[in-house]
């Protein structure tokens, strides 16, 4: 009797394990339903994440893990999509930050963060992050949409987002020749092929790109962020 | 005082926080940037600005919690305090920290001021009083409470060895003085989990102290940990409400509320967790059974526990794990400390986190520390030099990068091993020191550059009998410099092996020029009908004809420069033919001239070349005459020719020459002033300081090679020497003293051994093969190709190289043989010097700093870039001459690239010429101005100076230091001194430190990468390239997963 006993929860237990495995196979590494949110460490991506999640401000630090969550859109009350959207919220330290790949397969949409009162004095590290997501072989592959969402527009010193493109573009086209330029990595035996951005012999643009790039102004902190709850409803419900 | 109290999410989020004054720039974040990002949680505290941070973690619910306060007060219950808000903290809102449908509201001010207070006070007390069991309640609630928390917790207090240790029993008779006190009404979960907290109280901890004291009076020294937990369990069974573990309880409330919530619980986390969740709930229904049913039952599933996962991380549980990391990590050249730090810090990221479904606590610690690698080894800041570089060009002014680096350990001897100075004098190892010039082997000068010394493995070099060198000790980095001597040779094997033709076979020796080794190869050529050589002959035919054709043979006069270590694993057949040999005749530019005045001040002119000779003939017979002190040289009577020589040389000086003719069989000669009676040479013996004491003069041992010292040595053969013509055809003088002379014959063997020749070891003793006695003899033999080049008198003695001599003139007789004879632990010193590193037996090898720059030059101007490379490596003489080589290899690489070389020589102030460059290539309108640097040990202060004041000077863009991937724990040392120093010495308010690294030899390594985790944790800073030979192309990016695969691979 004890030992049936026993059998039954080891059966129980083994089953379990065996459905919540395959679940999490089918669920998370089938669909591409997720949406991260990227940029730099202090551009307000756990703000935004919070915002969106609880409609609430709280105080945030740099984060060291990511915070991810179902979040159901809604605008005024009304859902914008029918179901909770996952949303994750990566780490933007430098020594975080590489963890955003591992998010890639499953990422349906990539929503890039920008602090635009200090996007000036951070081009270069902005340009850098945004040519390693563009640079990813599965950004490219599947031709993720990008929203860049330029932060903080209320600031006084914020620059309007046409302003933020430009320099962002011609960072970005620096960047692409000295990335190019650069030595070969020690293993030779692992080729990734870095993709050449744009097109050759012209300047760096964004539309250039496969993938869709969409710039939006935005302020977390004065609850301006209706754009990137639409567009994050648009590129779910299209499908 | 505290200052500030922060409970944060490790995403980021603040739960809960508290400042008491005014903070003006938060120090959360920096604390995470700086050190919780970093991996170093090992460490106790940070310091930010004015305050002093510490923190602990709350892993099971991915808290940080955080205590600030100003720097210069020392606040011992910190600790304690973080510990107890922690636990209580962790307790209270366990429900709110789960679920993250909403926000919740931490009502945890009073509760906070409460805990904070009484450990305060506490403190205040002193710790005598600090130690006695506090106010203690005996109420139910509360022992739930403190058997809960003890539950839930006991496991979570970190306790790294660095940390005071908080007792679970201070923290849970804190909590329980707080429990007890304000919140009586409080329904403990069920309240909370209504999620408004209650905050309701009412009793101040001044009231109430005084009392609760007089009542724990009588408990006082009585109660220990362990009955309180026995206090616990009865409580606990009395009480029929609360399941005994508060943690599953909760598992199951947060459960419910999930989904009641919104149904989708199972999906909080992405990955393991939701499988993680899903076994919970699995488990606590079980256990609920299980609750009824007996113990076995339960062990069973503690059991499954164990396998599926779920079960929460315990130091314990992590010590074995860590232990075999940290080896591991060392084994892979892991500095030990970092290591140590690596380990420690991933323990506390571990503790009280819940291993995911089937993994094992060693696979779990495996993966945590390859997210803190690859944490680690990602770089923070930019490493993109062509945009920096694109950047500069912009501001239109050059780039200016600095290279540093360390120069190679010495190689080392044990003390009182005597060296050959550049001056002809000797001295020991240990008392060498910079600046000091030694010998090398053509004849110039090596200036030392460093000296170490340290403890190590110990060999013995000892070369045969016959050999002019004496033994020596060296440690196992000290490189032999080896002649090998071994042709490739034929063996005809016809020993018949059954089922196998015979066959010829060929040895012969390859020099692997990768691993620096010789190895030994064999081919057979088989013979016999049917097979490829039908005859023996052919056979043979086929395998000289390859023979010629072998790369890389090591024959004959292959100069093998080998590590002892290295030398060591070399097969027999190797190390049998390898022979130490001593170079040829040693000239001494700064001892030259000394004879030549001497003689000028006796004989009153300029004195030629001749006289010289003579002099130094006479002088030399004179000392090979026996113990005469006197003035005077016996001759045999029948040896006409020295006779006749002497009159010679004695009108060739003007001195004449007066034979004392009293004895038939010997003739005493002695010489006088033509005008006059004054012997001249008695003066000259007496300058030459030698008269009173028979001696090979020692301003002669050093001086001319040709006019004084061969013509000594001829003297002094002339008169004592015996030439014996060897079996092999081959010549040796034999050199006795027939009185117990033996510092004479030593100072012959000196000389000859100087003098291009080579003269054994002194054997002390000879034995008379007649009489079989041991005669009180010292005697040394001279070999050498070149004996014909003494200008001896005496034909008989004379090495005649005539047709027939036969005279073998290979090197054999300036090689020998030797035995390597460990001889365990030493004390070793150390030196480094210039040039060629060679001198006489021993080579250096250096960290080429100037190498790397020459690559990362040749990388830029690929790119088309215009560099100008600033030789600022003013000490070490031929840094210039070889950048200047670099220089024109680049130039000559390269179509279109422009590299200059801006040099001033040696000597100058290297800021100095630094500055220079730069404005010259501001003004040319350079884009990149490399600096080369002096390789400098970290140790030493006047470099580090100089280093230091280079940087402050011109700032440059980046520095970089040059490092060898070989180095194990002296990587740290070497960087902190260097950054220290820059620190230190720079005068300035905002120091440089080392802003990148290149590692060196990186091809060399396998996969023993630790230098770079090593490096880069030490400076926080990222390591820009790797050097992977010997090329210009040999520059490679370093991969972060490459090495952090490396390290963690078995």
């Amino acid at each position: 009797m004890e030992f049936s006993t026993s059998t039954w929860v080891i059966l129980t237990i083994l089953v379990t394990a065996i459905i919540s495995i395959a679940f999490k196979v089918l669920n998370d590494r089938s669909k591409k339903n997720t949406f991260i949110i990227l940029g730099l460490s202090d551009s307000g991506k756990t703000s935004l994440f919070i915002k969106l999640r609880y409609g609430e401000q709280v105080q945030t630090h740099t984060s060291m893990k990511e915070n991810e969550g179902y979040i159901k859109l809604e605008d005024d009350g009304d859902p914008l999509t029918k179901v909770p959207i996952h949303f994750v919220d990566v780490p933007g330290h430098e020594k975080l930050r590489f963890r955003f790949s591992d998010f890639i397969p499953i990422t349906r949409g990539i929503i890039f963060i920008i602090d635009s009162s200090t996007c000036v004095k951070n081009v270069r590290s902005i340009a850098e992050y945004l040519y390693d997501i563009f640079s990813n072989k599965d950004v490219i592959k599947h031709h993720i949409p990008t929203l860049i969402a330029c932060n903080k527009s209320d600031m006084i010193t914020a620059l309007p987002p046409e302003r933020i493109q430009t320099i962002l573009e011609n960072e970005l086209n620096q960047l692409r020749n000295t990335r190019t330029s650069a030595l070969d990595h020690q293993d030779t035996s692992i080729t990734d092929n870095v993709e050449f951005l744009g097109y050759e012999n012209e300047i760096f643009k964004f539309e250039h790109l496969e993938n869709e790039i969409r710039i939006e102004k935005c302020s977390v902190d004065k609850n301006e962020f209706k754009g990137i709850k639409t567009w994050v409803a648009e590129v779910y419900e299209g499908r | 005082m505290l200052d500030f109290f922060t409970i944060l999410t490790k995403g980021g989020i603040v739960l809960w926080s508290k400042s008491f004054t005014r903070i003006t720039s938060s120090p959360v974040d920096a604390l995470i940037r700086d050190v919780l990002i970093e991996e170093r949680a090992g460490d106790n505290s940070y310091i930010k600005d004015s305050y002093s941070l510490k923190w602990t973690f709350a892993n099971e619910f991915d808290l940080i919690f955080v205590a600030a306060y100003q720097k210069i007060l020392q606040l011992a219950y910190i600790e304690e305090l973080l510990a107890t808000v922690k636990k209580f903290f962790c307790d209270k809102f366990a429900e709110f920290i789960r679920d993250t449908s909403q926000i919740h509201k931490y009502a945890f001010d009073d509760d906070f001021n409460t805990i904070f207070n009484n450990i305060e006070e506490k403190d205040a007390k002193g710790y005598d009083k600090f130690s006695k069991p506090r106010p203690f309640e005996q109420t139910k609630k509360f022992k739930e409470t403190v058997e809960g928390s003890k539950k839930l917790s006991v496991n979570d207090i970190t306790k790294p060895p660095t940390i005071p240790i908080i007792s679970d029993d201070k923290i849970a008779r804190n909590i329980e003085a707080i429990r007890g006190k304000p919140t009586r009404g409080r329904g403990g979960r069920n309240k909370s989990r209504s999620g408004k907290p209650s905050n309701e109280s009412s009793f101040s901890s001044d009231d109430k102290k005084p009392t609760r004291k007089k009542t724990l009076r009588t408990w006082e020294d009585k109660i220990s940990k362990d009955e309180m937990e026995n206090l616990d369990y009865s409580g606990d069974k009395d009480d029929r409400d609360r399941p005994s573990a508060v943690n599953t309880h909760s598992l199951v409330d947060q459960n419910q509320l999930g989904q009641f919530q919104d149904g989708h619980y199972e999906v909080k986390d992405l990955g393991q967790n939701d499988s993680d969740k899903s076994e919970e709930d699995d488990y606590d229904e079980a256990n609920e059974d299980s609750n009824q049913n007996d113990v076995n039952q339960s062990s069973m599933f503690s059991f499954f526990k164990n396998i599926t996962g779920q079960k929460e991380i315990t130091q314990q549980d992590l010590v074995p794990a860590l232990a075999k990391m940290k080896e591991h990590l060392i084994k892979k050249n892991v500095a030990a400390d970092i290591a140590t730090h690596l380990c420690d810090s991933v323990s506390r990221n571990l503790v009280g986190q819940k291993t995911g479904s089937f993994k094992s606590i060693q696979s779990t610690v495996k993966q945590s520390m390859e997210v803190s690698l690859k944490r680690i080894l990602t770089p923070k800041t930019s490493v993109d030099l062509l945009r920096d570089i694109s950047q500069a060009q912009s501001e239109s002014r050059p780039y200016t990068i600095c290279f540093i680096g360390v120069n190679g350990v010495g190689k080392c001897f044990a003390r009182g091993t005597k060296f050959l100075m550049y001056d002809g004098t000797y001295k020991n190892v240990e008392e060498l020191t910079i600046g000091n010039k030694i010998m090398g082997d053509d004849n110039s000068p090596r200036t030392i550059q460093s000296t170490t010394r340290g403890e190590g493995s110990m060999y013995r070099i000892i070369p045969n009998d016959k050999s002019p060198a004496e033994p020596f000790e060296c440690n196992d980095q000290h490189i032999l410099v080896l002649k090998f001597a071994a042709y490739p040779f034929i063996q005809s094997g016809e020993i018949p092996v059954t089922g196998l033709y015979p066959r010829i076979r060929l040895f012969w020796y390859e020099y692997d020029d990768v691993k620096n080794m010789i190895v030994k190869k064999t081919d057979s050529y088989y013979y016999g009908p049917g097979k490829l050589y039908p005859k023996k002959e052919a056979a043979k035919k086929a395998a000289i004809q390859d023979m010629a054709r072998k790369p890389n043979l090591a024959i004959s006069d292959f100069i093998w420069e080998v590590p002892i270590k290295d030398f060591l694993t070399a097969s027999y057949d190797v190390r049998r033919n390898c022979l130490m040999f001593k170079p040829g005749k040693v000239i001494f530019k700064l001892g030259q001239g000394k004879f030549r005045n001497i003689l000028s001040d006796i004989l009153g002119i300029n004195p030629t070349d001749s006289q010289i000779s003579a002099a130094a003939w006479l002088v030399g017979a004179w000392i090979s005459n026996g113990l005469e002190t006197s003035p005077t040289i016996c001759v045999n009577g029948d040896e006409i020719e020295i006779l006749n020589a002497m009159e010679k040389y004695g009108e060739t000086l003007s001195w004449k020459c007066i034979k004392d003719n009293s004895n038939k069989e010997e003739q005493r000669i002695s010489f006088i002033h033509d005008r006059g009676d004054r012997s001249e040479f008695l003066h000259l013996l007496r300058m030459l300081d030698i008269l009173d004491g028979k001696k090979v003069p020692p301003v002669i041992m050093t001086d001319e090679l040709d006019q004084v010292r061969l013509p000594l040595l001829s003297g002094i053969l002339d008169i004592g020497g015996h030439l014996l013509e060897k079996q092999d055809g081959s010549y040796e003088y034999i050199y006795q003293s027939p009185q117990k002379q033996c510092n004479i014959v030593e100072q012959v063997r000196n000389l000859a051994n100087l003098s291009g020749f080579c003269s054994s070891n002194v054997k002390k003793s000879m034995k008379e093969y007649s009489t079989n006695i041991t005669a009180p003899y010292c005697y040394t033999t001279i070999t050498g190709n070149e004996l014909d080049k003494l200008p001896l008198i005496v034909s008989r003695k004379k090495v005649c190289k005539h047709h027939d001599c036969s005279f073998k003139l290979d090197n054999r007789d300036m090689v020998w043989k030797f035995k390597v004879m460990n001889v365990g632990l030493g004390q070793y010193y150390g030196f480094k010097v210039d040039k060629n590193e060679r001198f006489l037996l021993s080579d250096l090898t250096v960290a080429h700093n100037s190498t790397n720059l020459s690559k990362t030059c040749f990388w830029l101007l690929q790119n088309g870039l215009k560099v100008l490379i600033a030789a600022c490596d003013t000490f070490r003489s031929g840094a210039v001459e070889q950048l200047r080589v670099h220089v024109r290899n680049l130039n000559a690489l390269g179509q279109n690239s422009t590299v200059e070389l801006y040099e001033r020589g040696y000597g100058k102030d290297a800021a100095g010429i630094a500055k220079d460059a730069v404005n010259y290539a501001k003004a040319n309108k350079f884009d990149v101005v490399l600096i080369d640097t002096a390789g400098r040990m970290q140790d030493n202060e006047p470099l580090m100076r100089a280093l230091a004041k280079l940087v402050s000077v011109n700032n440059p863009d980046k520095i970089i230091f040059v490092g060898e991937a070989l180095v194990g724990n002296e990587a740290v040392d070497q960087l902190t001194k260097f950054n220290q120093a820059l620190k230190d010495f720079s005068g300035l308010q905002n120091p440089r430190q080392i802003d990148g690294m290149i590692l060196t030899k990186f091809d060399t390594i396998d996969d023993k990468v630790g230098a770079a985790l090593s490096m880069t944790y030490t400076t926080g800073q990222p390591i820009l390239f790797v050097g992977t030979g010997q090329t210009y192309t040999d520059l490679k990016n370093m991969r972060v997963g490459h090495i952090v695969h490396a390290l963690l691979r078995e």
